[in-house]
């Protein structure tokens, strides 16, 4: 057991294409948290994210043997599970799939989830303002959002993000960039809110402190 | 520049990254950019805000289960149903091991027997009636009725290089060795080998391999290769390949001696090339003394390149902690206490590892792991 927990992924990996399968047991469980994080903010739908993530991890078992330890396991199964998501999305249908093919850069409107963050799994998503964030998320493309959800998300560098969605570096970053503004401006009311908050709040220590108001 | 121009540099500029002087200077000379700008930061750590979201309870086990089931159908038994032509071989250094009641688990080296798959994979008691505690599987030919003595166990063998050399000579030795009515013929066709150990009160086990058979007739020759190559074959670091449950107790004094030996195959890993045998497998066989209802054992085997990384596999694998007694290697007899877990999840994880499931052999009473595609 203590040797399960200290074993690398790439050690886990070795141990599972020889057919351990306690070995793949340990790198799902230790990926699934961010695999299901992923898939769930990529479709906005916990169980389309359970069915994404599932799909992936089995398909990775599948192609063990395909894996190249250039990339660390993590990116790779991302890979996967990205492929996953967007199949999910085309089999989704509606106007996701066109965008998807495309590889357009405009935003496009996927399929609102019935109900993002709620639900018996939705204590996941506490509080308003990440509710708000994660909608706006998944009104965003497809493409858009995979790379937000890599980029500010899972904090993944600009290289792995290249592995995992297959785009050439140049494309990342500016896509990244669309990304960020289309996100800025879904999030505009909010951010306004938290703008005028900000003021009231300062304003509240203001009046309090009987001083003068600063503007941030 | 225009601040539509400008906003194409929001992410570098953000970043430190390097941008064009000319956006630079934009960026830090335009009110409305600048605004923008902090909504376009602000927006990203609004993302970053946003909390892992949990798997669902069981998820893993359901992944798990969709993967075992891939790995039912591509496991070497699994195939081995499918291919009826495919003899059953074993990996070199196996090692046994039999969980039980009381979180001990023994393990020992064994022989590996081959059979072929056209006997058919279900087990029967052998005909001759075996007594209790004495699992087999009749195809083996494994010497009857000898339930040895630890004390009997082949001579210590300190080290597992040592134990190692033991194996693949007895893995190598040669037909001329080969005694005993056990032997192969019943084993069948298949062209692989088998290197029964003997249990035979009398036997001193460091010799009881006998090997062999011969490569016989059958439908497959390619896939049979001879035993003598595959000592040197590469073997998987390991595999697993049997579970049965014995009706014997288990005790220390239970687990008969073992030869070494085995004849190896390689591990062709999931995806071997059609036609080649795979993976090992093998029947175990287990001598018990006896006792009174015994609880249920379930015996597992797996090989490795040497008697250490096996063992090193079955307590990673099984989160079973495993300590060597002084000179354990000698009869391999381990002395493992569960620390995290039960016998019945060791059992569960050893038996998911290999992809099969064990089914209970009405007329033997033997719990038989073979369990594949239709």
């Amino acid at each position: 057991m203590a040797m399960r927990k200290e074993a690398s992924d790439a050690e886990l990996v070795r141990l599972s294409r020889n057919g351990d399968l306690a070995a793949f047991d340990a790198l799902v469980r230790r990926h699934e948290t961010r695999a299901i994080s992923l898939a769930y903010r990529m479709l906005g739908d916990l169980d389309a994210a359970h069915d994404a993530a599932q799909e992936a991890f089995v398909a990775a078992w599948r192609s063990l043997g395909k894996f190249q330890e250039q990339s660390t396991f993590s990116t790779w199964l991302y890979r996967i599970l990205h492929n996953a998501c967007l199949d999910s999305l085309r089999r989704r249908g509606r106007r996701g799939e066109v965008s998807l093919d495309e590889g357009n850069d405009e935003e496009r409107a996927i399929p609102e989830p019935a109900d993002p963050g709620l639900g018996p799994d939705g204590e996941a998503e506490r509080g308003e303002t990440r509710d708000l964030v994660h909608r706006a998320l998944v009104r965003l493309s497809p493409h858009h959002r995979e790379l937000l959800i890599l980029f500010d998300i899972e904090g993944m560098s600009y290289e792995e993000i290249c592995k995992v969605v297959g785009l050439p570096m140049g494309t990342v970053k500016s896509r990244l960039n669309r990304a960020r503004h289309a996100l800025r401006h879904q999030l505009a009311p909010l951010l306004e809110q938290q703008r005028v908050n900000r003021g009231h709040r300062d304003a509240g220590e203001s009046d309090a402190g009987r001083g003068t108001r600063h503007d941030m | 520049m225009t601040c539509e121009k400008a906003q194409e540099y929001f992410l570098a500029h953000s970043r430190g990254e390097p941008v064009p002087a000319e956006a630079a200077e934009h960026l830090r000379t335009c009110p409305a950019c600048a605004d923008a700008l902090r909504e376009f930061v602000a927006a990203g750590e609004l993302l970053g805000s946003l909390g892992p979201v949990p798997a669902r309870e069981g998820f893993a086990d359901g992944v798990m289960a969709a993967v075992r089931a891939e790995a039912r159908d591509r496991s070497p038994l699994g195939r081995l149903m499918s291919h009826p032509s495919l003899g059953l071989l074993a990996a070199a250094a196996s090692v046994l091991v039999i969980v039980g009641a009381g979180g001990l688990m023994w393990l020992r080296a064994n022989a590996v027997l081959h059979r072929d798959a056209t006997s058919g994979l279900a087990m029967s008691a052998p005909a001759g009636g075996v007594t209790p505690g004495e699992g087999m599987y009749p195809e083996a030919a494994v010497a009857p009725g000898s339930l040895t003595a630890q004390d009997e166990a082949p001579a210590a063998v300190e080290e597992t290089a040592s134990l190692e050399a033991t194996l693949s000579e007895a893995a190598t030795a040669d037909p001329t060795e080969q005694s005993g009515p056990p032997s192969t013929a019943a084993m069948g066709r298949s062209g692989r080998a088998a290197t029964p150990e003997s249990r035979g009160d009398a036997t001193p086990p460091s010799h009881v391999t006998r090997s062999a058979p011969p490569p016989a007739s059958d439908k497959s020759p390619a896939a049979a290769p001879p035993i003598a190559t595959e000592p040197s074959a590469p073997v998987g670091p390991f595999d697993t390949v049997v579970m049965e449950e014995a009706p014997g107790p288990l005790g220390p004094s239970a687990s008969g001696a073992q030869g070494p030996t085995m004849g190896g195959g390689g591990y062709g890993g999931f995806g071997g090339a059609e036609g080649q045998t795979m993976g090992p497998m093998a029947p175990a066989e287990e001598g018990y003394t006896e006792a009174a209802e015994p609880p249920p054992t379930y015996t597992f085997r797996f090989a490795g390149d040497t008697l250490d990384e096996a063992l090193e596999r079955v307590a990673d694998v099984s989160g079973v902690g495993i300590e060597l007694e002084a000179g354990a290697y000698a009869q391999v007899r381990i002395h493992a206490t569960l620390e995290d877990v039960t016998v019945d999840e060791a059992v569960e994880r050893l038996s998911g590892m290999a992809g099969l499931r064990y089914a209970e052999s009405a007329d033997s009473g033997y719990v038989i792991m073979a369990e594949g595609p239709e």
